[in-house]
């Protein structure tokens, strides 16, 4: 079967009339085109021939992974990369033609910005990526011990409070580490976040390479380098390796922590292979200078940024054209006064821009009872044209599994909130206890230990009073179904990881972990807790949080302040 | 390659893989055929579950299945129930999706 779109160099899938060229989404040139469709028929080829039985499935999986094809416990799972978490609306609507006519109506955001296709058929894939590649996008390097998709903040070229766009740095990653040679076969996988915003949106201190984006006293960019971080069976807060790295050295000093990684990682057991247990094996000060010694001998000008590259890639992310508006439009204000509901979704799913009259809108991918970041097909063509109508045809996703209009006007807000409603999408709950972050654990995934995805559905549904949610304020909900924390357990304020006792699923709790600036691993707080009675043990939690927590305290500074204790008390008081 | 053999209440096991060109579970039935619904599946004893796996491999050999294995389980009246929750989940589909379950035909 070939795909219903054939290539168009981002026209409207629809209508075939060209989308408008703004900026913000980088363009493939002709070569990555070529190169794509030529991966595809590679791929395809494979593929077929697999299926005749002339590769084995030994000499074949490596083959359908470095394309981000796995065997799950139900069919063949397809990651594919969303670099830095940037949609056009056509790649997104070309993503709900792909859930529609090769899956089963539906796809899930992940909380590396990806998305994945869970019923996959081998005999389709090839089809699959043809159809990405159509709309310049792939599933190169989602699986396999390389350099992953790079994600940053959702909020990236809008947000108030950035510093440098992150999309430029993002983009410039994804170009150097794409079948960089040198790093296509790494001790593990490598993961990078970049944020350029004082506020860690990206959780950058929990990956292999963590980078703040920011500017000297004169004015110039450069980077604050970690390294070291991560969650799975280990977590660790990264290493700061340099505060102030010059933008002409930044691929020079990716290189040389890469090289030190990719000749000292331990590639003798899979559970010691991550960039974190070097550094904590080597020491942090013999750590950081390994990597120094190694920059200080790699040529400068071979690995130079040239700004001329960094300005050209610059052009493709520039601001959009927006139309002068006034900050607080009469229109919008009187909507706010007049509909509580609307001026509830205002505060809970929009995010301060840059640009006067205008916010970033979070689209929940949460309803109450719902699977955190699926997204049915119709939705995903909804969201879509609703980026164009509103949001210049952008769309984010974001780690937490939402997604992003980056630039809506604050005088369109009541529209756009309207037509989020019949189609299920205008949750007021971003940043609530139902914002759960979940990966797909046992119903999907076959490392899983316990089902995370009913565990959330049911905690949503217990708090499903949006009144009460609201009342109790901030809470990160992070469910992760084993030890390697997809759903990033260990940095919920509350986390909840799955275990497997004797054949039964058993939910460990964590308190007061963190994936912001102030980054935090979870505290265990006791013993483990049923199916059936975690979600009571969350309330229990919820409850003694709103009884000592201080006028206007979130959960997170109620931990701060009073410890496990008062928690273990209430949870186990009796037993 | 075969998983380890976990014993079941009853010592009964039956045996499954997932199918080459779609991924789609699959259960290793009577007469050396692959059918979709465990309540299909042939039911192995002690005794017999080493032959019938060693059979359901020939077909991974013939690149029609992958990842063959023995799935403990326990049955009661016609239900076939895997002992472990991750076999429950493979058998019906996901939990959370009743209508993808898989069906009986």
């Amino acid at each position: 079967m070939s795909s219903a779109v054939t290539p168009l160099d981002l026209r409207d899938v629809n209508s075939g009339a060209a989308v408008v060229d703004h900026a913000g989404i980088y363009r493939y040139d002709e070569f990555d085109r070529q190169f794509l469709h030529q991966r595809v028929a590679e791929f395809r080829q494979q593929a077929e021939r697999r299926l005749a039985g002339e590769l084995t499935e030994e000499e074949f999986r490596p083959l359908r992974l470095m394309n981000g094809l796995y065997l799950q416990l139900h069919a063949y799972m397809l990651r594919v990369a969303i670099p830095y978490g940037v949609l056009s609306a056509t790649q997104l609507r070309q993503l709900g033609h792909i859930a529609r006519v090769f899956d089963r109506g539906y796809g899930h955001f992940t909380t590396r910005q990806n998305i994945q296709y869970n019923w996959t058929k081998l005999e389709e894939a090839a089809d699959i990526l043809e159809a990405l590649a159509v709309v310049d996008m792939h599933a190169i390097q989602t699986s396999g011990n390389c350099i992953r998709n790079v994600t940053t903040d959702e909020f990236a070229g809008a947000a108030a409070d950035e510093i440098v766009d992150p999309r430029v740095y993002g983009e410039i990653l994804r170009q150097w580490s794409t079948l960089h040679p040198e790093f296509s076969f790494l001790p593990r996988k490598f993961k990078i976040a970049i944020t350029g915003s004082p506020n860690d949106r990206a959780a950058i201190k929990v990956h292999d390479i963590g980078i703040v984006a920011k500017r000297d006293e004169a004015g110039e960019v450069g980077f604050e380098v970690w390294a070291g971080g991560g969650l799975g069976r280990t977590p660790i807060i990264a290493i700061k390796l340099r505060d102030f790295i010059p933008e002409s050295e930044f691929l020079g000093y990716m290189e040389a922590i890469l090289r030190v990684y990719n000749a000292l990682g331990r590639r003798d057991n899979i559970y010691r292979a991550r960039i974190k247990i070097l550094a904590q094996e080597t020491g942090t000060d013999r750590f950081i200078g390994l990597v120094e010694r190694e920059y200080a001998r790699m040529s400068r000008q071979a690995y130079r940024l040239d700004p001329g590259i960094v300005a050209a890639i610059a052009a493709h992310f520039a601001p959009p054209p927006f139309a002068d508006s006034p900050d607080e439009p009469a229109e919008f204000a009187h909507h706010l006064a007049e509909n509580t509901a609307f001026a509830k979704w205002v505060g809970a799913n929009t995010h301060a821009h840059k640009q006067p009259g205008h916010v970033s809108v979070v689209i929940s991918l949460k309803p109450i009872g719902g699977i955190p970041g699926d997204a049915s097909a119709a939705q995903m063509e909804a969201v879509a044209d609703l980026a164009e109508r509103f949001s210049f045809s952008e769309i984010r996703v974001t780690h937490v599994q939402n997604l992003v209009l980056p630039h809506v006007r604050k005088d369109q807000l009541f529209t756009l909130w309207q037509a989020l409603g019949p189609i299920d999408l205008a949750t007021p709950n971003i940043g609530m206890i139902s914002d759960i972050i979940a990966c797909p654990g046992l119903d999907y995934c076959a490392l899983a230990n316990a089902r995370a995805i009913p565990v959330a559905q049911r905690i949503s549904e217990r708090f499903a009073d949006l009144e009460r949610q609201h009342e109790i304020g901030e809470i990160f909900l992070n469910i992760s179904g084993c030890i390697n924390a997809c759903g990033h357990h260990h940095v919920g304020h509350i986390g909840i990881l799955g275990v497997d006792k004797k054949g039964e699923e058993f939910y460990q709790i964590t308190l007061g972990g963190s994936a912001t600036s102030e980054a935090a691993i979870g505290q265990i707080v006791g013993p483990s807790f049923s199916y059936d009675d975690v979600v009571d043990a969350v309330e229990t939690i919820v409850t003694t949080y709103v009884q000592i927590r201080s006028a206007g305290e979130r959960f997170i500074d109620t931990f701060k302040r009073v410890g496990l204790a008062p928690f273990k008390e209430a949870l186990y008081a009796g037993h | 390659m075969a998983k380890k053999v976990e014993s079941s209440r009853s010592g009964t096991v039956v045996v499954t893989a997932n199918r080459l060109r779609d991924g789609r579970v699959v259960w290793y039935g009577p007469n050396d055929t692959w059918v979709e619904h465990i309540a299909k599946a042939a039911i192995l004893g002690v005794g017999d579950d080493e032959a019938a796996l060693e059979q359901a491999q020939t077909w991974a050999r013939r690149e029609v299945v992958v990842d063959v294995y023995a799935v403990p389980v326990d049955t009661d009246n016609d239900d076939v129930v895997p002992v472990t929750m991750r076999e429950r989940v493979r058998a019906v589909g996901p939990s959370v999706r009743a209508d993808l379950a898989v069906t009986y035909i």
